[in-house]
């Protein structure tokens, strides 16, 4: 079964890099252009990871996720965010919002990748 | 590969800057809005994140840094200062050449760059902005400062102790794809401490009690060690120990009965445990040992070889973008389309071939529904090119010491956007000589008893199938003597003519006529209201000027909104072919239903009560009355909020017709807007209502003039 991957960043460019990187490794991908928008995928369909940007109109990153959280069937899906520095601060709001993981921007395919593999197998 | 969504990131990146700018200009008026402030913020940061994504790194410098500022005003660090709004402005045109240039390569760009960081820096305190390298800034393998390079090479035996909190789970970690990513760094051998765990009544689920713990040879790095928890730091306890040297991993001996004793007690290994292998002499593990031996990470699960599954919900796409020169592509194949299938219909009909003329007609609907379609494609909104203007009024009022306001109303219409781009060097003309030659100082303002703020105000509506676009200011206005005076010394008029104020005023849109006394830095260099009035006229559009002294000026723009497909109504006039715009048709009326009036003073009759002007097009056109008035036809024509009477002789049917222009010989006719090949061929005039009434009425003037 391919994996399905649903990815949320208000960014076109960002968004069409990420989806065909990931489409090219054989997931399905969902794609939603921020927090709000991509509620509607959450309707209980099996979805096996989130990939979300933290800055977003409507419904930020922190939001989507602390939301997602709250939903039996995605409590424990692996919630990966992007985010651009290292800044501990925001990571630690992101985790403690319930997110698994970060992927630092900018990056390649290779580390977009390698990161959804440290949480989906 | 990133390289074919460059082009899509340049694209969003001026998108992103154009809504920046328009938030800066709302910024300005209201500089607590927090939610502005979000706003500035994430899109600065899309650009940021996005430049390093795609190879503009610069860009991702430079903004990172203006980005900064927009951060310190979110946490209230700093207050937003008019120097920061304009050297954000001043940033963003900025970006913009970076957006062109991409990689900065000559030193004078780049030292330019930094002279630009540098003044973008003196908001916030040394050291906060970076000048990141986006190739180094990317992931720090651990949040540990990374350890000095180990003297010795080759494999090193670790332990490394896991132990988890008890609420790992709940952020969507598997703690067993760690001990994976651990063994796949090299040879492990595991165990598992269970004693924790609760007896099967007091079972939860998601709390997590096991710890664990791997002796693991590795020529890694201990910071590839530390990495596989990085994203589990805080929430585990790990302890990395170096061991002695030594074949411990596949040690058959001594170590299966070590951690099975480890895992029966519950008693975690040390260091101290392992000190028996030191003793032994064994040679150094052999390196050709794959570092990925274990069987249980070999299995690299994320690669699918499997076909590409379609994507089923992520085509539900809202928008999307298409090249503007498709569209415009599109659209004149469905103009192509639309007189093919005139021609299709009238073969269909001469046919006799019902089948045939059934299936013309199931196609004619997809035609129009195709021309439709492709025609509300072609419209995009004014709204996307206000900020232009309204860039251009801040400027002006810095440039000028004036204060000035710009103000939008109906900025949400639409016009096909081909007029759009040949309206906007008009509009900003129009406009900056608003603001320089309209406005006045701020102190002749007060003296004058007005607001010493000036406004410019924009306003579009709908009118017909037409747009009307406004520029409105309440500067000193026009005075119709000087213009006259004006007029009459540059040889454009008799200084004996006879006007009106209006058209008085309208003499600034002759050519050779300024109205500015000197030609000053804004305006007025060569570019005069003629050139305006040009390019207006080039898109089907009629401009003309209201002004009165002290209170102000208005410019009006009327605009077609589209250039090329309309649907009309065929007529016929003494034998020959003409076209009505549909959209200005109220109604057709039978003579008999109308009563005309009977003392035969003026061209009117009366319609349901209403008093209502005709025009006979026969006379107009041909200069003979139409032979027997009940036998023809009267179109009820919108004018303004009016109603206009046409007489015609017959109506022949509705069609979609393709507006071609005149050419240059005929343009000045303006009561034709244009004329359309039907059809059979034949030629067909098509009649711009307003234009036929204003002229009609330039007629009747001048016959009265005559006969008085």
């Amino acid at each position: 079964m391919a994996k399905t991957v649903l990815i949320v960043d208000d960014s076109e460019s960002i968004r069409e890099v990420v989806n065909f990187t990931l489409q090219n490794e054989g997931y399905d991908v969902l794609v939603g252009v921020d927090g709000e928008d991509a509620l509607k995928f959450l309707d209980g369909r099996a979805i096996d990871i989130v990939i979300t940007d933290l800055h977003m109109p409507n419904l930020d990153g922190l939001g989507l996720i602390r939301k997602i959280r709250e939903m039996d069937a995605y409590k424990h899906i692996p919630i990966l965010f992007l985010t651009t520095e290292s800044q501990t601060e925001k990571k630690m709001e992101a985790k403690e919002a319930g997110a698994t993981g970060w992927i630092i921007k900018p990056f390649v395919p290779a580390k977009l990748l390698s990161a959804i593999s440290r949480v989906v197998r | 590969m990133l390289d074919r969504f460059q082009q899509k990131f340049v694209e969003e990146a001026t998108d992103n800057v154009a809504s920046i700018e328009e938030a800066l200009f709302e910024l300005e008026s209201d500089p607590e809005n927090k939610e502005i402030i979000e706003r500035l913020f994430r899109s600065m940061h899309t650009i940021k994140g996005g430049g390093a994504m795609f190879g503009f790194n610069d860009l991702s410098t430079f903004t990172h840094n203006l980005e900064t500022i927009y951060d310190h005003i979110r946490n209230d660090k700093i207050k937003v200062t008019k120097d920061i709004i304009s050297l954000t402005f001043e940033s963003l045109d900025y970006i913009r050449q970076l957006l062109e240039m991409g990689q900065l390569t000559d030193p004078d760009d780049i030292a330019r760059q930094q002279d630009y960081i540098k003044r973008v820096q003196a908001h916030f305190a040394p050291g906060e902005g970076l000048y990141i390298n986006p190739n180094k800034a990317g992931q720090q393998s651990a949040a540990q400062p990374a350890q000095p390079q180990q003297e010795e090479s080759g494999p090193k035996n670790y332990l490394v102790n896991f132990e988890p909190f008890e609420n790992l789970l709940s952020n969507g970690t598997n703690p067993l794809f760690i001990i994976e990513d651990l063994m796949a760094l090299g040879e492990a051998k595991t165990v598992s401490y269970l004693q924790d765990v609760h007896s099967f009544s007091e079972f939860e689920p998601l709390a997590i009690k096991i710890k664990w713990q791997v002796v693991l040879n590795t020529d890694q790095d201990i910071n590839d060690i530390k990495d596989v928890f990085i994203f589990v730091e805080d929430d585990c306890k790990v302890e990395i120990t170096e061991l002695t040297q030594g074949d411990i991993v596949n040690n058959t001996d001594k170590l299966p009965d070590i951690l099975a004793k480890a895992h029966e007690s519950g008693n975690m290994l040390k260091k101290e445990d392992f000190e028996v292998f030191k003793t032994e002499k064994v040679a150094t593990p052999t390196p050709s040992v794959p570092q990925q031996a274990t069987s249980t990470a070999a299995a690299a699960p994320t690669k699918k070889t499997e076909a590409k599954p379609q994507q089923q919900e992520a085509a539900k796409i809202a928008t999307q973008r298409v090249a503007s020169a498709k569209i415009d592509e599109l659209v004149n194949a469905v103009g192509e389309l639309v007189t093919m299938q005139a021609q299709l219909n009238l073969i269909a009909s001469k046919s006799g071939n019902e089948a045939f003329a059934s299936i013309t007609e199931q196609m004619e609907k997809i035609t129009r529904q195709l021309r439709e379609t492709s025609f509300e494609m072609s419209l995009v909104p004014l709204q996307g090119e206000l900020i232009r203007f309204q860039r251009l009024v801040r400027d002006l009022s810095n440039k000028l010491g004036k204060e000035l306001e710009f103000v939008v109303e109906g900025g949400d219409i639409e016009l096909d956007k081909n007029i759009i781009e040949h309206l906007i060097d008009p509009l900003l003309h129009i406009i900056r000589n608003s603001g320089d030659h309209g406005i006045e100082m701020p102190e002749e303002r007060i003296k004058k008893g007005k607001d010493p703020k000036g406004t410019i105000l924009l306003k579009a509506f709908y009118s017909g199938s037409n747009v009307v676009i406004q520029i409105i200011d309440d500067g000193k206005g026009m005075d119709p003597a000087k213009i006259f005076a004006k007029a009459v010394e540059k040889g454009i008029i008799d200084k004996n003519a006879n006007l009106t104020k209006k058209e008085t005023l309208n003499l600034i849109f002759a050519s050779g006529f300024s109205t500015a006394e000197k030609i000053s830095d804004v305006s007025g260099r060569g570019v005069g209201m003629d050139v305006v009035r040009t390019k207006i006229q080039e898109v089907r559009g009629e401009v003309t000027v209201d002004s009165e002294v002290d209170k102000g000026t208005t410019l009006t723009l009327d605009i077609p909104l589209t250039l090329s497909i309309i649907d009309g109504l065929m007529t016929k006039i003494n034998g020959e072919q003409f076209i009505f715009p549909l959209s200005n048709i109220e109604r057709i009326l039978n003579p008999n239903e109308v009563k005309f009036n009977e003392n035969g003073v003026g061209n009117i009759f009366t319609y349901t009560g209403e008093q209502i002007l005709y025009i006979d097009l026969n006379k107009l056109f041909y200069d003979k009355p139409v032979e027997n008035i009940q036998n023809a036809k009267i179109l009820l024509v919108k004018n303004g909020d009016k109603k206009v009477g046409m007489i015609i002789d017959q109506i022949v049917g509705e069609y979609q017709i393709v507006v071609k222009p005149l050419g240059r010989f005929l343009r000045k006719v303006d009561m034709i807007s244009g004329a359309s090949v039907m059809g059979d061929g034949s030629l067909s005039l098509i009649i711009d209502t307003t234009r036929l009434v204003n002229y009609n009425a330039l007629q009747s003037k001048k016959k009265q003039a005559k006969q008085a």
